[in-house]
């Protein structure tokens, strides 16, 4: 067998040309210089294509925030990068700062997580909305206002006109992470990250800002990442869902496949965590043991000492992510890491690729017993 | 007076929060109340001077050293000048140098204070370096070296405060950026393509600053404060023009004739605790903005 640090992403095979996929990142790792190094995302490999919907999913520290914010450099200095993120045929990596500044908010729009650290304090949301309208737009400052408040009214807020004049502690939670949005969206950005978008929010707020999201990002064709901790949020709204832990993408697949057919015991357990309103249930069902120390070496798979289904190989070999078919072959027939690799050709996972498992033994499918429906 | 004036308004800086507001600042307790009384006739009656007081300059010196009168409320100095009228007169020149010395300290310093904070690594480390420099002086040491070189006037005397002032907020208003541009939104606006400038005179500055009015606020007495002491030494702006630092200088070589000594030492007194207890406003109201 290999060594278990081989990772997919190098010697993969690349989609083809003719459906070039928006966003293309390959092999990222994102790694904190602090007093210790903190290896946050380890090289994570995906595709994403115009006008999708895409979750990530994972819980706090499993290094989501961070592979999304390294996409287009918002990460701190003592944060070092490395790999390939091609947006629309260029290579994000090769910008300069004053390069990639252009590519920010222009192509690429962020929405956080807190609206109550987001928005700047001290300026009205016109001043806000405005100069961002005329930093991409070039527009004028009577056609930016009225743009503006186009822009507040198409995201919900009503009496646009009256509110822009508003400071941002006069908003609600909701009304201010309208606003963030409409900010994100101003410059008609081809991919939208969504940082936890609704975690800072009131629950009934949740659901109005995702389906906020979903019509806008559906309405123009953005593509959007929605980066989440709660499965249940990327249920309605996505169409594709990677599950990450411990810096790594661990299952991926269309979002009902991972709602009914969970291969990854991580997921699995996710999902047996996640409060269900179909089902009666005594007490919510916790993961036992915590994540792997992001600053240690991991060997082997990051999942296996909390996971019920470990096997042998699963503390000595890292599982790259695979199709479930091959997963079992490799398995039962003791296949090798190149084995593995010519058995599936394309592992990243993208538009139209199969469910991808990064587990030795992936459990059987869970069925109706806690099969949501996506 | 360094030493003091650093730790105060370190203080209030400490109980101030982002979101802090002149108009959050209302007197209270007595002594708020009756310091921005006190601030507030003595600068009416500054501002109308010449309505309500004859010529300063004019001389009369077959009643010099008088006593006060229906003529000279206060009575007259050395030269026979109106001792009242020397005072409001004096006051417009502590008040200009009090209020420019902050405008022009407070431009640089917050400027230079910005960059450097802003800028971090070697840029802030050079910065700060050279603002210790400055503050390893005495600050009145600096003032009185600057001042004796420029020449005794008005504008000399601000220029010479303002350049030994400068280097505590640049000091005051990095710390505050430092803060400030780890704070969320200022990674938004990057996200939404803001570059450093913008970001700092648009994002970070305005947040760092609301800080920074509640300190010039305590300032404005030390600057008088300093105004005056340059005058008492003998540096600061030259007669004619009244100034109660020079005036009490003068009055020291009469120390029999109580009212000269008095006048001018008093109207510095009132008008700098003045400051100072309404100053208190500052600190105590900082302390009940509640964190957004």
């Amino acid at each position: 067998m290999k060594s278990p640090s081989a990772e997919p992403g190098t010697g993969t095979a690349e989609t083809p040309e003719q459906e070039r996929p928006l966003l293309s990142v390959r092999d990222l790792s994102v790694t904190f210089r602090a007093e210790s190094v903190v290896r946050a995302v380890r090289g994570v490999s995906y595709d994403l294509a115009a006008g999708e919907q895409v979750g990530l999913v994972g819980e706090s520290g499993s290094g989501k925030s961070a592979g999304a914010l390294a996409l287009v450099g918002l990460l701190p200095d003592y944060a070092d990068l490395s790999g390939r993120v091609t947006l629309e045929g260029t290579d994000l990596m090769q910008l300069t700062e004053r390069e990639l500044r252009e590519v920010r908010g222009d192509r690429v729009g962020i929405v956080y997580q807190d609206p109550f650290s987001s928005l700047n304090p001290v300026l009205t949301i016109s001043k806000q909305l405005t100069e961002v309208l005329r930093k991409h737009k070039r527009v004028g400052a009577r056609a930016a206002r009225r743009e503006a408040a186009r822009l507040l009214g198409d995201v919900g807020v009503p009496n646009a006109e009256e509110r822009l004049s508003d400071y941002p502690h006069q908003f609600s939670g909701g009304m201010r992470q309208r606003a963030v949005i409409a900010m994100a969206v101003a410059p008609r950005p081809a991919l939208l990250i969504a940082d936890e978008p609704t975690t800072a929010l009131d629950v009934t707020v949740q659901a109005q800002i995702l389906e906020l999201l979903q019509e806008l990002t559906s309405e123009h064709r953005t593509t959007m990442l929605l980066i989440t901790h709660d499965l249940g949020v990327v249920a309605g709204v996505t169409q594709r869902v990677m599950v990450m832990y411990a810096g790594r993408i661990v299952e991926s697949s269309t979002t009902a496949d991972v709602f009914t057919r969970a291969s990854h015991p991580y997921t699995v357990a996710l999902h047996r965590s996640l409060p269900r309103i179909d089902v009666r249930q005594e007490r919510l069902v916790t993961i036992e043991g915590q994540p792997p120390d992001p600053t240690r070496h991991v060997e082997g798979c990051p999942f296996a000492p909390r996971c019920p289904s470990r096997i042998d190989r699963c503390s000595t070999e890292d599982p790259p992510l695979m199709t479930i078919p091959t997963a079992r072959r490799a398995t039962a027939e003791g296949w090798d890491l190149q084995s593995v690799r010519e058995a599936d050709g394309i592992r990243v996972p993208g538009p139209g690729s199969p469910h991808l498992t990064a587990c030795w033994n992936p459990p059987e499918p869970l069925g109706d017993e806690r099969g949501h429906t996506g | 007076m360094t030493s003091g004036r650093l730790r105060r308004l370190e203080e209030a800086i400490a109980a101030t929060r982002i979101g802090t507001t002149l108009e959050s600042l209302r007197p209270r307790t007595f002594l708020e109340f009756y310091g921005v009384g006190v601030i507030v006739v003595m600068v009416t009656a500054i501002a109308a001077a010449p309505l309500m007081a004859p010529d300063p300059f004019a001389q009369d010196l077959t009643s010099s050293l008088a006593g006060s009168s229906a003529e000279h409320w206060l009575g007259t100095d050395n030269l026979g000048r109106d001792l009242w009228s020397r005072i409001l007169y004096g006051g417009r020149v502590s008040l200009v140098i009090g209020v420019f010395v902050l405008l022009t300290a407070g431009a640089v310093g917050v400027l230079y204070g910005a960059v450097s904070g802003y800028a971090g690594g070697m840029v802030d480390a050079v910065m700060m370096r050279i603002v210790d420099i400055f503050l390893s002086f005495p600050s009145i040491m600096l003032a009185l070296l600057i001042s004796a070189a420029l020449g005794p006037t008005v504008r000399n005397v601000i220029i010479a405060i303002a350049a030994a002032w400068w280097p505590v907020y640049a000091r005051l208003v990095r710390g505050q950026v430092i803060v400030v541009k780890e704070r969320e939104f200022v990674t938004a606006s990057r996200a939404l393509g803001a570059g450093p400038i913008r970001n700092l005179f648009r994002t970070v500055l305005p947040n760092s600053f609301g800080v920074m009015k509640t300190i010039f606020v305590l300032d404005v007495g030390y600057a008088i404060l300093a105004g005056s002491t340059l005058g008492f030494l003998g540096l600061g702006v030259s007669p004619p023009t009244p100034e109660w630092g020079y005036m009490i200088r003068e009055a020291l070589q009469y120390p029999t004739h109580w009212w000269f000594i008095l006048s001018p030492g008093l109207a510095l007194l009132l008008f700098v605790s003045a400051i100072n207890f309404a100053g208190g406003i500052v600190t105590r109201s900082v302390h009940e903005v509640p964190v957004r």
